[in-house]
């Protein structure tokens, strides 16, 4: 019997819906001063370092428990920001005198190598880089390290937006009423719950190819039918409309699985980007926290048609 | 539950498969040369594959319109190699991929880059689609029909130490029967300048654990092993995979601990899963990467590991070059064949012990010994420390 | 010397990202590396760079033995870069 894997804390850094000039989603972001307080850290961490490290600090605080056994980050494009700046360094001063730091900042592994300084965590540590399955990949690790005796594990994700990508993804035709945004979200998973713990990570499942939405449904009611659910037993679903009509169509069709249930979205606050779902898990937990009345609660997202995820959150 | 290992798959400078690798180890030839892949002024040794993208797509029977990473190209070439080595068939049962990777697509994205950077409508958008992390995996994954799960981990120079060991718990933990793991990166112009940013690549031909070594070379290639449950074996296994750890050092971000702690740690974890003892291992495929840092602290791990009866070890990036992210899983799939060989890899360029340890690597290949157990190790930037143990099957 | 003082701890601020700090902030004598300012081997990295762009100084390989020395303060580097500078 594999042992429960509990919820117990949950931070988010994400934008606010409102579109920023850019065309973007930019995320809302804290005073880093006081979450990050060491200033010679700090000072070289980009933008999205300083919201997945950041992120990450507060859900731990928030766990109360500072005995960490893994520690593990996932991110779909990583460190964009120092990317560029070594790519512009290197083409700009023909591959003389670059500098250093922008090259290691924008490892992928880099949030998760900085927490585990910070925190001064010898233990396990994972990253994974894999489109819109990064999130779920770290996910899925978690959740095993639980079952092989872990007491808490730290996951989360970060991705951040940049005005180059934003160009590109346009040239690509891949922003048909689609608006790009970024965040971080961080989790605590536990073996033993808490007062305070609000819901179980009951199930994840991924699938990855262009599925027609008939295949999909298909593939949904086998995951409900392995986790002894039916359809009617899901109180409230989460899709991952990004506004793009014909990517949305295989929610549309997904909804009238679940006639009964209870609906939102997430990609209006927080925008479209590879670990997006993270966001809508943690949008997730809050309303589990908010409303009484919800036993499961299922998050159905995909990345362009490609990657499709179904996280299943059990009340406690 | 036990672990086997199925099958091998190596491309690097030395050689387009296992065997023409084992070849060149034994024969002392290495894949140093100059860079030839793209035009750069810096000059110092690297190890190249030796085969364009074209020939590669060749190999592989790719369209030669369609655009591969080179990165792509090195995994399919290699998974392929490994996948058909063991002789499943991907559909007989739960398969997975787990690839990992540090470069990704960046060998074309920098292409793209140069030109888009001074106009946003310029750079062929073809060399920019395959940047991510994730592509170079599902390109193999496509190839290869493996569709049960397919991951990309990317934690510097450790990553296929990490893919290996989350293909051998998905098998442990029953969500997977069989996968193939390993990893791979191609050499590129953002790379080689990192590396040289941080003033750690040898100009001359690398020196691990020698006194006066200098720096690392850089490699390219890729490597898969084949892992797999017991009651999905098609062939005889050549060895099982019995323990492994990952541990973070927590020191500094691209520095090892002077002691190093957490390499220690790491090997230290490794053996007590498979639960031998020190002097049980036969023989360390080390990290051995022939910077000051990395040598230094991963002696001093081995001596406090080890103490006075420090196994046969030797570093085998004189003959591949360092090759990042997929250094571990070419060395793994090396380390397997030690056990189902015999045999000990030279440590080439050789002359001296590091002070401060006093350690001296194998420096003569040597064949028909009894080796039980190989220890591989790979530690990387952001302190990410993983330890494997390949062990001989009773 | 004291011009050129402020004008490393000016290009140490900008080029080492120390945000938040003037060069009021730093003093002169005070360690770079460790204590003091808390630099580190990347940092050291990048004041080679600095010494070579701006100063037409090449050192090879940082914090070796009269390397040390010169990493000592901002004062220390000041002085090497006056008798080292073309």
């Amino acid at each position: 019997m594999k042992r429960p894997c509990y919820i117990n804390s949950f931070a988010s850094i994400h934008p606010d819906g409102i579109t920023g000039e850019s065309g973007m989603l930019h995320a809302v972001e804290p005073d880093y001063k006081h979450i990050i307080t060491n200033a010679n850290m700090r000072r070289r961490m980009s933008h999205i370092v300083r919201m997945g490290v950041a992120c990450g600090l507060i859900c731990l605080e928030q766990s109360g428990n500072k005995n960490i056994d893994a520690i593990i980050t996932a991110t779909g494009l990583g460190c964009l920001t120092d990317t560029e700046k070594f790519l512009d360094n290197l083409i700009e001063n023909e591959e003389q005198l670059l500098n250093p730091s922008a090259f290691i900042q924008s490892t992928f592994n880099v949030i998760g190598a900085q927490i585990a300084l910070i925190t001064g965590s010898h233990s396990y540590n994972n990253t994974y880089v894999h489109r819109g399955l990064s999130f779920e990949s770290a996910l899925i690790d978690g959740m095993m390290r639980i079952w092989e005796g872990d007491n808490q594990v730290l996951i989360g994700a970060a991705d951040e937006v940049l005005p180059a990508g934003h160009t590109i993804l346009k040239r690509l035709g891949m922003l048909d009423n689609i608006i790009l945004g970024e965040g971080s979200q961080f989790f605590t998973l536990a073996a033993e719950k808490e007062l305070y713990t609000v819901a179980e990570l009951a199930a994840v499942r991924t699938f990855t190819g262009k599925l027609s939405s008939e295949e999909m449904l298909h593939r949904i009611k086998i995951f409900l039918t392995e986790n002894n659910l039916k359809s009617i037993d899901i109180q409230h679903l989460i899709i991952g409309k990004n506004g793009n009509t014909t990517d949305d169509l295989v929610y549309n069709v997904v909804e009238q699985l679940f006639p009964s249930t209870s609906y939102s979205t997430f990609k209006d606050i927080c925008g479209e980007y590879p670990t997006a779902s993270a966001f809508g898990m943690w949008k997730g937990l809050s309303r589990l926290e908010e409303s009484g009345d919800i036993q499961y609660l299922l998050i159905y997202n995909h990345y362009y048609t490609i990657n499709h995820s179904l996280i299943l959150l059990k009340k406690c | 539950m036990k672990i086997y290992i199925t099958g091998t798959g190596i491309v690097s400078g030395i050689g387009i498969n296992t065997e023409e690798n084992l070849y060149a180890i034994r024969h002392k030839s290495h894949g140093m040369g100059k860079v030839t892949l793209f035009p750069t002024s810096l000059d110092v040794p690297v190890s190249e594959v030796k085969y364009t993208n074209e020939q590669l797509k060749e190999l592989l029977a790719l369209p030669s319109g369609k655009t591969y990473s080179r990165t792509a190209l090195l995994g399919i070439l290699a998974a392929k190699e490994a996948l058909s080595d063991s002789n499943i068939d991907v559909k007989a049962q739960r398969t997975g991929l787990i690839s990992s990777t540090s470069v990704g697509g960046m060998d074309l994205s920098e292409s793209f880059y140069a030109d888009f950077r001074k106009d946003e409508e310029k750079g062929r958008l073809r060399d920019i689609v395959s940047h991510d992390c994730g592509d170079s995996t599902q390109k193999i994954a496509s190839y290869l029909g493996i569709t049960d799960y397919v991951t990309t981990i990317s934690t510097a120079c450790s990553s296929a130490g990490n893919a290996i060991m989350l293909g051998a718990r998905m098998i442990k933990n029953g969500l997977l029967d069989a996968v193939i793991v390993g990893g791979t990166d191609a050499l590129c112009k953002f790379t080689l300048n990192g590396f040289n940013s941080l003033m750690i690549l040898d100009k001359e031909l690398c020196k691990p654990f020698d006194k006066s070594r200098e720096g690392l070379n850089l490699g390219e290639g890729a490597g898969y092993i084949v892992l797999q449950a017991e009651n999905t074996l098609k062939r005889k296994p050549y060895c099982i995979l019995s323990g492994y750890s990952n541990a973070n050092d927590a020191y500094h971000q691209t520095a090892t601990s002077p002691d190093g702690d957490g390499p220690y740690l790491c090997m230290k974890e490794a053996l007590e899963m498979a639960n031998i003892l020190p002097r049980d291992v036969d023989y360390i495929n080390v990290h051995g990467t022939g910077t000051p840092n990395n040598d230094l602290s991963e002696g001093k791990a081995i001596i406090h590991l080890f103490g006075e009866g420090t196994p046969k070890f030797s570093s085998l990036k004189p003959f591949i070059g360092h090759t990042l992210g997929a250094s571990e899983g070419i060395e793994a799939a090396l380390s397997v064949l030690s056990i189902s060989e015999g045999i000990v890899y030279p440590n080439l360029n050789f002359k001296k012990p590091i002070e401060d340890t006093n350690l001296i690597p194998v420096t003569e290949c040597d064949e028909g010994l009894p080796i039980k157990h190989v220890l591989s190790n790979s530690f990387g930037f952001g302190g990410n420390d993983s330890s494997l143990l390949f062990s001989a099957i009773e | 010397m004291e011009e050129l003082i402020e004008k490393l701890k000016k290009e140490l601020i900008q080029e080492l990202n120390l945000e938040e700090m003037t060069p009021e902030d730093i003093d002169a004598d005070a360690p770079l590396f460790g204590d003091g300012l808390g630099l580190d081997s990347i940092d050291a990295l990048e004041i080679i760079l600095i010494l070579e762009r701006n100063y037409g100084i090449k050192i090879k390989k940082p914090g070796e033995g009269e390397g040390r020395e010169i990493f000592r303060s901002v004062r220390s580097l000041a002085e090497f870069i006056s008798t080292h500078q073309k």
